[in-house]
């Protein structure tokens, strides 16, 4: 199921409408004043309280990641022989795992692990769909007919059985862990920017800049191609779950990024097959991490979906 | 109806094809050398050139991809994909043995999603903005967000810490025993029925809100049907359309759910095939895996679309 911006009237209305930022006339003249501000912060937390918790989610995610280092209080690898399965505690905030490696330094550097892999395989899997979708669009005729028969052949692979024998084939390290993710997102993109490329061709000013001498790849992208960064932007946002929890599923499954790296999917895995019962927090932390980085990227992508498209709001 | 079968049974083959094509890119063209890691093991060791020789002249990795392409979907057509290199056995025996564990499963699935999201999406759509409306978006939400490796982790530990249940070791068939067998099976499908339920439920409940609006149910309210039969005379039949196509989707990736569930709760399906296929380098079992997998949501699709046409006569001239 496609939750981005759909085909038809929907696509045309983002082809057709210019961005609004581009207009020197949309900018405000002087700044908001503050309690202009304030009261726009306060309707957006009205309307989209759901997206504002995402927001406030993703951001602490970001900020954990990025200082990482600082907030964690020891060397996530560093390993306590006499330290094993340490319950949590005002030592251990989050108690100790198999080998006494503190869960809570591991869950905080995990979190960094999931966005560097979140980010690198939307990047690289919605750009791609995006880019093949544009061509695919613009073109149409045969190219368009082959590369969808593509779409539909990678669209029918479950996504974790798809990402799943891309690491069977590749073998499982961080980079191949990536390309799996980022190819199973690649129908998608493919399937909304195409819409969206479909619809402009067929405007006036795309027919304009080709009788004024254009070139085919020119047009697509100087004058197709920028039409295309709002549905990017609400797909690329919705993937971020997904492309989190691919990743924690294939460590779950021991074909994520290797041990000793501090991934939530490979923490889980290791407690669920060896001491779930002797340890259960070892399990609970990095699970609770997924859910929340999950959740937040979702909620952010639905309010964002509904900013960029308001025929869907409150569905 | 004929008419539009054929076109869309004529329309499935290219798909077929590109799935075929994909899995073999995938494991054979992919640059990681097949023949290379089967040597190497999880160890990392290189193996001699003669060794590597020898292995790829087996595996019939030497032959120019088209013509490996070519064998390969003979293979596939014969429905013979050879035998496992971990086991010694033909793939199609301990396929026939493991398949209809993982169809219980996903069947057991669809049911408990649809007990699940029919109820919610529809009363969270009659009593839109409502706090029940917010109390099963709320839930439905969960259920997107619960990686279902997650919430089968402390499902178990749940049931093992108060009720002293673990996951049987070995698989109980329904002609043994049945009461066993659902037992068996109950908690790993309420699992990924739950996570499926998320999604049908927001389907339910928009659905069914578009459908409230038109005009046709306003006349029934008009003519003073009560509430409740308006919503199960009236609604439901035109809201389930789509709803049923979503189910049909979903199954595919219920397909993907039951990898991990019969991970967790140790049960001998598919999905477990699949990832001790990997985790051995048994790369005839995973490709043919994969490409069942890839076969079962074609099919699917195809069946939903005969059976929207059936629903939904205007389907079939669009």
């Amino acid at each position: 199921m496609e939750r981005g911006v759909g085909d038809g009237p929907l696509a045309a209305r983002h082809a057709v409408v210019p961005p609004p930022e581009s207009s020197h006339l949309a900018r405000p003249a002087v700044p908001l004043p503050r309690h202009r501000a304030r009261l726009t912060a306060w309707r957006l937390v009205r309307r989209k309280p759901m997206g504002v918790v995402g927001g406030v989610i993703v951001c602490l995610l970001v900020v954990v990641a990025v200082f990482a280092g600082s907030i964690a209080q020891y060397d996530p690898y560093q390993v306590r022989a006499l330290k094993r399965f340490q319950a949590p505690g005002t030592v251990f905030w989050f108690g100790t795992d198999d080998f006494g490696r503190d869960v809570f330094s591991r869950v905080v550097h995990g979190a960094r692990i999931s966005l560097e892999i979140g980010i690198a395989a939307v990047f690289v899997g919605t750009s791609m769909g995006a880019l093949v979708g544009l061509i695919s669009g613009y073109f149409g005729r045969r190219t368009d007919l082959v590369i969808q028969r593509i779409m539909d052949a990678l669209m029918a692979f479950p996504t974790l059985v798809l990402a799943l024998a891309v690491v069977a084939a590749l073998g499982a390290n961080l980079p191949n862990v990536i390309v799996a993710v980022a190819l199973t997102l690649i129908p998608v993109a493919n399937r909304v920017v195409r819409s969206v490329a479909l619809s402009v061709r067929q405007t006036d000013y795309v027919t304009a800049a080709r009788t004024l001498g254009g070139s085919e790849w020119r047009v697509l992208f100087v004058h197709v191609l920028p039409n295309c960064f709002a549905p990017y932007v609400v797909i690329a946002t919705a993937n971020l779950g997904t492309a989190i929890l691919a990743e924690a599923a294939l460590g779950f499954l021991g074909l994520g990024v290797p041990p000793p790296t501090p991934a939530w999917g490979s923490m889980l895995s290791g407690a669920t097959q060896g001491y779930l019962f002797r340890a259960p927090w070892t399990a609970m932390y990095p699970g609770v991490a997924i859910t929340l980085a999950v959740f937040g990227f979702n909620m952010l992508g639905d309010a964002i979906r509904d900013v960029l498209d308001p025929r869907l709001r409150g569905r | 109806m004929t008419r539009y079968l054929l076109r869309r049974l004529i329309a499935t083959v290219p798909v077929l094809v590109g799935v075929s094509f994909i899995v073999f890119v995938i494991m054979r063209v992919a640059p990681g050398d097949v023949a290379q890691m089967l040597l190497s093991g999880e160890s990392g060791s290189t193996a001699s050139p003669q060794e590597l020789h020898q292995l790829r002249q087996q595996l019939g990795l030497d032959r120019p991809y088209h013509v490996q392409y070519v064998a390969f979907l003979a293979g596939l057509v014969r429905l013979d994909p050879g035998k496992s290199l971990w086991t010694s056995e033909p793939i199609m025996v301990e396929l026939g043995r493991r398949a209809p564990i993982t169809l219980e499963l996903a069947l057991l699935a669809v049911v408990i999603s649809w007990l699940i999201a029919l109820p919610t999406g529809v009363l969270s759509a009659v009593f839109q903005d409502t706090w029940i409306d917010y109390v099963f978006r709320v839930v439905s939400v969960a259920g997107l967000a619960l990686p279902a490796f997650w919430t089968g982790t402390l499902l178990v530990l749940l049931l093992a810490q108060r009720f002293h249940w673990m996951p049987p070791l070995g698989y109980v068939s329904p002609m043994h025993s049945p009461r066993l067998n659902i037992l068996q099976f109950i908690w790993p499908a309420l699992i990924i029925g739950y996570a499926a339920a998320a999604i049908l439920s927001r389907i339910t409940r928009s659905a069914v809100l578009e459908v409230l609006r038109e005009d046709y149910v306003r006349t029934a309210r008009a003519k003073g049907l009560r509430g409740s039969a308006v919503v199960s005379r009236h609604v439901l039949k035109n809201a389930l359309a789509p709803v049923l196509t979503v189910s049909a989707v979903q199954m595919g990736n219920l397909l993907g759910g039951a990898v991990i569930s019969e991970t967790i709760f140790t049960l001998p399906g598919v999905g477990r095939f699949l990832v001790d296929a990997i985790l051995h380098r048994d790369y005839p079992v995973v490709q043919t895996i994969v490409i069942l997998f890839g076969v079962v949501v074609v099919v699917l699709n195809l069946v939903t679309d005969l059976l929207y046409a059936w629903l939904d006569p205007r389907a079939r001239y669009a």
